[in-house]
């Protein structure tokens, strides 16, 4: 029994074998290389939706900018009606009590502002009050919810 | 013929080294790329959320600057035309005017950019908020609010400022509005 070990033990050499470090290399590799691919994919995604987010503030502010112009022209044009020494039936005649505009912010999205059109007691105005100015959705998402199954 | 084992054993470990160097050098440049990437997305967002404070801030103060910087009393500084310039650790942390030893790495500034009187009571304001991240940090930035100023306003070289984010904003302010 003991002359049997002892064969074993001369012909069997212990050590690294050759193949393993192979092995070790390819499964490493293939961590790093997963890894690696999975820190690149989310960081780009974050990245297209915060450029997403930028560009989604920066036109509801570009709008914003939009309808304040937009009611400069309001306040102009009722100031001219309120100096042409209209009486204050003949100025909401041409005026009417209400006026309603959107601003469109992206494809489906618009910013709606309406205004209650006053008759002030002077020039210096005011000639409307803002009663609502808020963003609503225009269009319906288009989301594609399609599985792609192979028939 | 134990000589040979041990020459393809080592022929085959210095195989495995290379290619592992190499594999390593690639996958330690994706990390790098994507922690880069990282930091451009967390400075968009927090320039984001900076612009959308600003720009309420100034909407909702009637664009009036001496309204905006009690808002931020304690964290903002002011340029001779009274602008707005708030500065911001590495972390995004407002700095105050108190807190001494503090690195200034991001700047906002809210600049009025114009004017104009309608042909009826109202005015037209303009103005335009910038972030900016410090190429050189500044420490102590209320310590050296001149430095702050010039960099924020473009007097200094351009290098030493990156634009994250800008935006131009506009304010019509009539008799009504104000009330």
């Amino acid at each position: 029994m003991r002359t049997d070990r002892k064969e074993y033990n001369d012909n069997h050499e212990y050590g690294i074998n050759i193949g393993l470090s192979s092995l070790l290399l390819i499964f490493t590799v293939l961590c790093l290389v997963s890894f690696a691919t999975l820190s690149i994919a989310s960081a780009i995604a974050d990245k297209r939706l915060n450029d997403k987010v930028i560009s989604n503030t920066k036109a509801y502010y570009t709008a914003c900018g939009s309808a304040e112009d937009k009611l400069q022209d309001i306040d102009e044009t009722l100031y001219g009606y309120y100096s042409s020494g209209a009486s204050d039936k003949e100025y909401f005649d041409k005026t009417g009590k209400n006026i309603s505009f959107a601003i469109p912010v992206t494809d489906t999205q618009s910013l709606n502002i309406k205004l209650d059109i006053l008759y002030p007691d002077d020039s210096s105005g005011p000639f409307y009050r803002i009663i609502s100015w808020k963003t609503v959705n225009t269009g319906s998402l288009d989301l594609d919810t399609s599985l792609p199954v192979a028939k | 013929m134990n000589s040979s084992k041990s020459s393809l054993l080592l022929m085959e470990m210095l195989m495995t080294i290379m290619f592992f160097s190499v594999a390593g050098a690639v996958c330690l440049q994706i990390y790098v790329k994507a922690h880069i990437v990282d930091q451009k997305t967390t400075d968009g967002n927090n320039a984001d959320e900076w612009i959308q404070n600003l720009s309420e801030s100034y909407y909702g103060c009637d664009a009036d600057m001496d309204s905006i910087k009690k808002i931020y009393d304690d964290c903002s500084m002011t340029d001779d035309d009274n602008n707005v310039i708030l500065t911001f650790d590495s972390d995004w942390n407002l700095i105050k005017r108190n807190s001494s030893g503090k690195c200034a790495d991001y700047a906002a500034y809210l600049c009025s950019t114009g004017s104009e009187p309608s042909s009826s009571s109202g005015t037209m304001k303009t103005a335009k908020i910038f972030i900016f991240k410090l190429s050189d940090p500044v420490t102590d930035p209320f310590d050296s609010s001149d430095k702050m100023i010039s960099l924020v306003s473009g007097d200094e070289n351009e290098s030493s400022t990156q634009e994250i984010d800008s935006i131009e904003l506009k304010d019509y302010l009539n008799a009504g509005k104000a009330e």
